[in-house]
């Protein structure tokens, strides 16, 4: 097979993905580096390279270059992009750049899954009610120790809880009705 | 409401509080965006001004910002837009999102929501005092309301997906502003930030990353955002604040059994100044009235109307003081207005028992 660009046979072979249709460009090794797709750390300068990218991985030439190449076809991020950005464009990101990105948010939080709130929870209610009883068993000592500045803390902390409750409940009832969930 | 009557309140961090306390507020923010727009940084203008319509319009629908005040970021003036954010209502990359932002804000200024900031969303709720769990209740309620009315981006694995990776999860910043003299006057700021540093904390100036410490006010926030929940998050930050606040009173308690004539001499002195002075910079009004406020929390200072003190620390910074003159002034005009203005409100207080 020959090179696209000048007539030397091609030795790397680039899978491109945009816009979600996939693209074969085949490349001799010097037309390859001009255009920054070399396949060794030195070839393409002091920039990360792609073997840079997948050391250790062992993947053939096409397989680095596919790498190097990949974007995500929703916001058109390259993983070069990201690499440099350290930002996402778009929700698609996620899953065309999961594996680097599961490396980034293990060095940021070491962990790389949810686990929180999900959208069309509430408040969640069995959370306030448990606080409601240790707020009310509370009250109940600091009264019986006569601690009463204490017991006015509480009670306020209690009836801010009642609100925040009753708020909720209004909340899943008037949604999408949106008004009077909040009484001014 | 208009942008003036929403400024005639105290600032949100200042609403039935308790004066001197050394946490000062408690604050959470949420990242979130929109599924179906590509995020901020990546998306046609035409997109965004799209997705802020909308956005308004679910703003206006709730009563919460209806009674509020609800704008356009372009229709804000420059000076305004600066007020905002010393008050915490608008992020300084906010601030110059002339193109597609917009900015929603209770009547109280507890509830916030920025569009289009580096996310689609960030919803802010603010506390006075350490109240993070009210706070997080709070901002539950309104989460709720906007995804009523939206579809946000979020994957089961990851969770609510963000343009930056330390939001991804969670989007959940919890932070609590701190007023802490008696550790800085020891010199302890910088090491108590390192230990915290290394259990996940971030200590930063109120206004964010890179702003210093004017006025001894600190900002700890959680860093983590993924693979804990809301709680596990807000309840951790919350037991380190308590330990916070116990090392900055313990502080106290040492400056007063080590130099408690220096200590005295430092409160006076900041009284002294700020009630005579004629020129006063941005900070040196910021760091005397901590001093001030410090005196204040240690019974140094007689005085009742401590929030006075509290209003000032808000006041005096620059874009409010123009608000308040009605007018532009170059830096060494507000210099001199900014020393009238805490002169004039520290006067009132000298009828009363002796500062």
């Amino acid at each position: 097979m020959k090179c696209e660009h000048c007539d030397k046979p091609a030795t790397v072979h680039v899978t491109r993905v945009a816009q979600g249709k996939v693209h074969k460009v085949h490349l001799c090794e010097a037309c390859a580096q001009k255009m920054g797709l070399g396949t060794s750390p030195s070839s393409t300068g002091s920039g990360p390279t792609v073997a840079d990218a997948l050391l250790g991985s062992g993947g053939g030439v096409s397989a680095l270059s596919s790498h190097k190449l990949r974007r995500c076809p929703g916001c058109g991020l390259t993983l070069r992009g990201l690499q440099k950005e350290g930002r996402l464009g778009c929700a698609q990101c996620y899953e065309v750049f999961g594996e680097e990105l599961d490396r980034i948010l293990r060095s940021i939080h070491d962990a790389t899954e949810h686990r929180g709130r999900t959208p069309g929870e509430g408040v969640k209610r069995q959370d306030l009610s448990r606080k409601m009883d240790v707020l009310q068993s509370r009250l109940t000592r600091a009264i019986e120790a006569e601690a009463f500045e204490d017991a006015a803390k509480i009670r306020d902390e209690l009836q801010h809880l009642q609100i925040a409750m009753e708020a909720d409940r209004e909340a899943s009832r008037e949604v999408p009705g949106k008004k009077e969930v909040y009484p001014s | 409401m208009t942008l003036e009557e929403l400024l005639d309140h105290p600032c949100a961090w200042f609403v039935d509080h308790e004066c001197g306390e050394v946490a000062i507020s408690s604050r959470i923010r949420l990242a979130r965006n929109v599924a179906g727009y590509p995020f901020p940084s990546k998306a046609e203008p035409a997109q965004l001004r799209e997705l802020r319509g909308n956005i308004l319009q679910t703003l206006s629908e709730l009563d919460l910002f209806d009674q509020g005040w609800v704008s356009e970021t372009d229709e804000v003036s420059p000076g305004d837009r600066m007020l905002l954010f010393e008050r915490s209502l608008m992020s300084r990359e906010h601030m110059e999102n002339e193109d597609s932002g917009a900015i929603g804000v209770s009547r109280d200024e507890q509830d916030v929501v920025m569009v289009n900031e580096e996310d689609h969303l960030r919803l802010q709720v603010v506390r006075p005092g350490l109240s993070l769990e009210s706070a997080w209740e709070e901002m539950q309620i309104l989460d709720s309301l906007l995804d009523a009315h939206v579809e946000y981006a979020f994957s089961s694995k990851y969770g609510y997906l963000t343009c930056c990776p330390s939001n991804t999860g969670t989007g959940l910043r919890a932070g609590v502003m701190l007023h802490l003299p008696g550790l800085a006057l020891l010199d302890e700021v910088r090491p108590v930030m390192r230990g915290l540093a290394k259990m996940g904390l971030a200590v930063r100036g109120p206004g964010g990353e890179g702003s210093d410490a004017d006025g001894f006010l600190y900002q700890v926030s959680n860093q983590v955002t993924l693979g804990r929940s809301e709680q596990d998050i807000i309840g951790e930050l919350h037991q380190m604040v308590d330990e916070l606040v116990t090392h900055e009173y313990n502080a106290r308690l040492r400056l007063e059994e080590v130099r408690p004539n220096g200590l005295r001499d430092k409160v006076g002195r900041a009284a002294g100044i700020l009630q005579n002075a004629w020129e006063l910079s941005s900070k040196e009004a910021l760091d005397l009235l901590a001093m001030v406020r410090l005196g204040l929390a240690m019974d140094l200072l007689e005085v009742d109307e401590a929030h006075v003190v509290e209003r000032l620390m808000i006041e005096v910074r620059p874009a409010h003081l123009q608000k308040l003159a009605g007018k532009e002034l170059n830096p060494g005009e507000r210099d001199r207005f900014r020393a009238l203005r805490v002169r004039s409100k520290l006067a009132e207080l000298r009828k009363g028992p002796k500062l």
